[in-house]
Parts: C-alpha cells; structure tokens; sequence
C-alpha cells in the first residue's frame, strides 16, 4: 500500500520487504493426507553434514518430516543415526547444507535476520542429556534459571521476576529456597528438574529433548517422564523427544520415526508402530529392547537388520504412506509387500 | 537343592563405612549373601544404594576414606576382608575376580595402544613373552568377536565405537581367565542394539569359560534376561533375593514391587507413570528400623522402629520386609505388577515376539 507523502526511498523499502516476507514463506503440502493437524515445523529435503578434513560426510539425507502442534514426537535410532543432528538443525546449533526448514510457514533455516533469530530463541528450547554438564558450574540456580527472561525482559519488576522464577521452580518439584544453591548441590535427577524449569520458563512453543532420561536412574526416569507430560498437556507445548530406549518414547510420544543411518524409515502414530512395525530395522530395534521379564526374555528372538535384504538398485525407495499416518521408506515392490502384511 | 550348589563367594555380616568430612556412615549394612559357582547374580537396586561399593570390596578397590567395619568375605579360602596391603591383593584382582565398567572410555588409557594394553595383562599376570602376548592378544579380540583383530590391535582407543570399546574391556578381562566377572553397569552407556550384542557376548563367553558373573544394574530389563539369580538392594542392604522367576513373578518387598511399577512398559495409555515418592536415606548417622519404611505406603509402626530380619519365603527366595510376618496384615501386591509377563507382552507386536509363552505362575 502507497501512502500519499511517501518518498520514493520509503516506497523501495516497502517493496523490498513485501518480496522478503514473500521468499520467506513457504507452503508445503503436509506429507500426510487428510489431516486436520495444524503444522509447526516441517523439514523438506534437509541435508545436514559436516566437513571432515575437507570431506564431506553427509549426516542426514533428504529429510522429510513434519511435526504437528502439540504433539510428542519420538526420534528414534542408534547412537550415530543423526538424530541429535536433526534437532540441533531445528534449532538453528547447527548449519544445514540444503532444503528448507520452516515454522509456521516461515522459512526458520539458513540466512536469518538478527531479529527473527532472536525470536526463534524464544519460541525452542532445548532439554539436554547429560544434566551435571548443561548447568553452569558457577551460577547458581536462580540465575540459571532466570537468564533466558532476563535476555528477553520477560518481566516488569525484580519482583516480577522473582515470582516467576520460583513458579517455575516450584512446577517442577524443587522448593524456592533451592534457588540460592549452585548445581553441584543437587542429584542428577534434581539437576535435570532445573533443565527443565530453564526451558519451560520461557513458554516455549516447541521443546526439543535431547535424551533427556538416558543418564538417569529408574525411578528418576519416572519422574521426569510425567513432569514433561505434564508440561506438554497444561501448557500445550510440542515436544520432540530423541530417544534411543523404544519402551520410553512408547510412552511419552504421539507419535514415533525411527531413524536409521540419517533415513528416516518408519513414522507411525506410537501404539500402531508397535503393533504393526512394517520396515525389517524397525523390527530389529523392537526385539532388541531387553523385556522386563524372564519368561518372554528368554523364549525371544532378536532380530539382526541387515541391509542388504533390499535391493534398491533397480527403484530407489521413498517414504510412502502405508495406511493413514503410517509412513515407511519403501520402494515401490516392497510397498506393496508391505500393504499385504496390514 | 541350592546346598548342592558349590560356593564361590561367601559374605558374612559385612559393613563397609567411609568417613567424610570427619563424621562415619555405613554405607554396606550387615550383608550376608551366599554366591554360587558358575551362576549369573544381578545386583539391581538404585544409585546410592550401595550397589557398586558391595562389589568393589571384593577387589579391594574402595576409596581411600572407605573401610571395612566388620564381617568376611570368603573367596577360595581366603578372607578378603583382612587383606590390608595392595601386595595381598595382587593375585585376586584382575587374576581371579576381574571387573568391567560403565564406561569404557574412561577405563582404558587413551595414549596406548589396544595391543599393547592386552598384552600388558597378559605379561604381568601370565608370565608370557613379548611374542606370546602378541598371538593371544589377538586370539581375545577375535573371542569378544572384534573382525579383523591382526590389524585393529594397532589401534588406539578413540578408533574404537563404544561398543567395541567394551568388547576390549571384557578381552582384557578375561585374559586372566578369572574366575569371577563383575560387571558394574557394562551396558548403561550403550545404545539398545549394542547392548544387546555386548549382553549376548557376557552369556556366550560365560558358557565357554563356566566363570561366575556378578551383575550390576539398574535396568530390570537387562536383568531378567541375563541373571539366575537377583539380588534386591535399598539402603545398603540386602533386601530381597531370589530366582529371576521369584523376583519377577512372586516380589515380596514392597521396594520391590515399587521398581517394577516404575516400568515404562506397563503405564497405561493417558496415566502417569508410577513412581517411588521421597528421596534414597542419606547414610548420615543411624537409620532406624526399615531403610525404605518412609517412601514406603504399606509401611507400618514396626518398620520405623525395628528392622526386619530375612524371612525366609522359599528354597531359593528371602525377603527382608515386616509384611512377612505372620502377625502382619495381608497385602497384595499392587495391580500393575500382577500378570506381568501378558502386560509386557500386550505392548509388543507379536511379529516381534512370540506371543504364546505361558504367563508366569501369579498368586493372585
């Protein structure tokens, strides 16, 4: 729109950014059919490697994927299957070297504004594995906690900021007396309590949990599992959790892709996953979890995957959807392999 | 039937405390425990419970401000608890009682060669020469199933993935052809397809070698498919023991019971997972009666203030809890721990896993 004193300098700059905001967006085609889920973030054709000496060793090939608002998507895979990679891309840690990766239909990845990096930062947060390494030894839990309102003067007064920190912690299980202590104060279980309060204080849209569970003890597991529900049911937050323990994200996930050598090979929603897995590697994962019980343990079988059982010589395979929200990485042939095995 | 079994190591009444900061707490309380030839024994229980610190008096491997307060360990006619110097410990440790650690990055040394740290066991331990150790270095790594050990024996450790890492660990183990293996969570840092090969490799090797492998976890999954036998530990004791089939299928302790509720695989959909309220007892000064009594919801006025002594439930199955007692009022265990085996088998295609095997025997 042209208003009547503009300059032609101010008229440029309007056009500049009508085309800006035009490259930015992008709308795809969600990869499932007939769904009434809203999209948050979509991955197309995302290839993410790293340089190694001066060679490139691709990570992630050709990804496609599509995570729903409010909904807990498990990532699954062997250690080195890029799992991790996948949600440090999202979250900007790391570069991608093609395809797009947007939120809310703005393109999130490559060349950003300071300002819409900033915001970003606001919207994800991150839950890491290891809970005695993400604290800062030298901060205590206070500050810890409140850095995140601080660099985004999410609060009005000293006391405003007070309060909400010690609602956040109080969420999470912790007492507002805790908040003087340093991190080494506290268990691990404790300490990933903390990691927790810091992402969940910026109201976040989207959480990405790296693992949040695998150092920790049984009964801490628990815990922490139903705090992160708790969060992602109350606050109506998406979480995508990465995980290499199935029985886990069965769980806690909507739905669950399994991972393999940076190919994504399955996404199901998480009970039809189990009742029905569909890809040879999938299988193999399933039976390679150590059951709780003596009995099935021993009678089991475990499955080895080996690759060499498809031949994508002749058709290079895709992720095809099998029935409504089941996506395997089939080629053609196996496809319909796999329709008759539903 | 369990008498005929021969006794590898035999505890007695064996307390281990440490002193910190000035003041002692008794971290291993009054265990008695009897491990048997040939047998797998897991010892399942969470951390700071003592689980780890049992095991390393066995190799006399405690921190500088731990001791040994009272009681004998047994081990082919010597009493453990009494050796003092580490000359007294040179032909048990690594020769006769190995262990394996969590993390394999940290036990072995980065700067030397996988060759060289095998061969290293070997020539010290075994006597053998330069040449010698070279050949049954090479002969180990092609035991733990390392592909092509002529040339990876060269190799520093970094080479090496995590799971083959261990795969050193347990060939540098077993070069001594110990007769005890302690495992101290050797699979915990290890992603599930690779701790399934690792597991795999313990229970094959076990049955080449017939040693006794004493089994540190706090995954119950692992366990139910490794161990004979399973050992319950809370507060640094021994608070139930058994056959997996007991511990799995008849669990007497409520401490128990509350370790296999906590189970991912048995929350239903839509409800929170079960889990054990209150924190593990801090050793700091004496622990009145029953360690678990405060986190424990079947705890009655007994358990605060007197200990249970080990009922005894059957042959091969003991548990240390008041509800045992004739005088107790009877509890059943929770619901969600009943029919074990057809829950876990329900959340599991049955592509996957055979579906049939017959429910564990359940008093109901």
């Amino acid at each position: 729109m042209i208003k009547k004193n503009m300059t032609p300098e101010m008229i440029e700059k309007q056009e500049r950014e009508k085309r800006y905001k035009k490259e930015m967006h992008f709308e795809f085609e969600p990869l499932e059919k007939e769904t009434d889920k809203n999209v948050l973030v979509s991955c197309r054709e995302v290839k993410i490697g790293f340089y190694n000496h001066n060679l490139f060793t691709p990570i992630v090939k050709d990804l496609n994927l599509d995570i729903y608002e409010g909904e807990v998507l498990g990532l699954v895979g062997e250690s080195g299957s890029g799992k991790t990679t996948i949600g440090r891309a999202i979250m900007r840690m790391i570069p991608i070297q093609g395809g797009v990766i947007t939120y809310r239909n703005e393109r999130i990845s490559g060349k950003l504004k300071r300002q819409e990096k900033r915001n970003l930062k606001k919207k994800f947060q991150m839950i890491f594995q290891d809970p005695s390494a993400c604290l800062n030894d030298r901060s205590n839990v206070d500050y810890i906690v409140s850095e995140g309102i601080r660099a985004f003067h999410m609060y009005d007064s000293e006391k405003d900021r007070l309060d909400k920190v010690s609602a956040a912690i109080k969420e999470v299980g912790l007492r507002s007396e805790h908040l003087s202590r340093y991190p080494h104060e506290f268990s691990g279980g404790q300490r990933q309590r903390i990691g927790i309060a810091r992402a969940v204080i910026m109201n976040p849209e989207l959480i990405i949990a790296d693992e949040p569970i695998s150092a920790l003890d049984v009964s801490i597991r628990a815990q922490v599992l139903n705090l992160i529900r708790k969060f992602q049911i109350e606050k109506k937050m998406t979480v995508l959790f990465i995980a290499h323990d199935l029985s886990v994200v069965h769980y806690i996930s909507d739905r669950i892709a399994v991972i393999y050598h940076g190919n994504i090979v399955e996404i199901a929603p998480s009970n039809r996953l189990f009742e029905k897995p569909l890809h040879p590697y999938t299988k193999a994962l399933l039976t390679a979890i150590p059951l709780p019980d003596p009995k099935l343990e021993r009678e089991k079988e475990v499955i080895v995957y080996d690759e060499s059982v498809h031949d994508y010589s002749v058709e290079s395979p895709s992720l095809v959807e099998i029935e409504k929200g089941h996506f395997v990485l089939a080629s053609p042939t196996e496809v319909e392999k796999y329709k008759k095995m539903l | 039937m369990e008498n005929k079994k021969e006794v590898e190591i035999s505890v007695k009444n064996l307390s281990v405390g440490f002193i910190s900061h000035g003041s002692k707490m008794h971290v291993i309380r009054n265990i008695t425990m009897d491990i048997y030839k040939g047998e797998t024994f897991a010892i399942v229980g969470e951390s700071g419970s003592g689980k780890s610190v049992f095991t390393k008096t066995f190799t006399g491997m405690l921190e500088e401000n731990g001791f040994i307060s009272s009681g004998e360990i047994w081990f082919q006619g010597e009493d453990l608890a009494k050796f003092k110097s580490n000359k007294d410990w040179l032909h048990i440790r690594g020769k006769k009682i190995a262990t394996i650690f969590q993390d394999p990055m940290t036990s072995l040394n980065p700067l030397l060669r996988i060759g060289y740290q095998i061969e290293e066991v070997l020539r010290l331990h075994r006597g053998m020469n330069k040449k010698e150790a070279r050949k049954e270095a090479i002969e180990l790594l092609r035991r733990v199933r390392i592909p092509d050990p002529e040339k990876r024996i060269h190799d520093f450790p970094f080479m090496y993935s995590g799971g083959m890492r261990q795969r050193v660990v347990i060939a540098i183990a077993l070069a001594c052809k110990p007769d005890v293996l302690i495992c101290d969570e050797p699979t915990t840092a290890l992603d599930v397809t690779v701790q399934t090969q690792i597991l795999d490799l313990i229970r094959d090797l076990q049955k080449e070698e017939h040693f006794t492998t004493i089994f540190i976890t706090h995954d119950l999954g692992v366990v139910a498919g490794i161990a004979d036998r399973v050992a319950v530990m809370y507060g640094g004791q021994i608070i139930e023991y058994g056959t997996v089939d007991d511990i799995y299928y008849h669990p007497a302790h409520p401490y128990t019971w509350a370790l296999l509720s906590s189970l991912p695989q048995l929350a239903q959909d839509g409800s929170d997972l079960t889990y054990i309220h209150g924190n593990p007892p801090s050793f700091i000064g004496e622990i009145d009666g029953d360690a678990f009594a405060p986190r424990n919801q079947y705890a009655m006025k007994i358990d605060f203030i007197k200990e249970a002594p080990m009922f005894k439930i059957s042959d091969t199955h003991y548990a240390k809890t008041w509800l045992l007692d004739s005088r107790a009022p009877k509890v059943k265990p929770p619901k969600i721990i009943q029919n074990l085996s057809k829950k876990i088998a329900s959340t599991i295609s049955s592509d996957v896993i055979n579906k049939n095997v017959k429910d564990g025997d359940h008093h109901d």
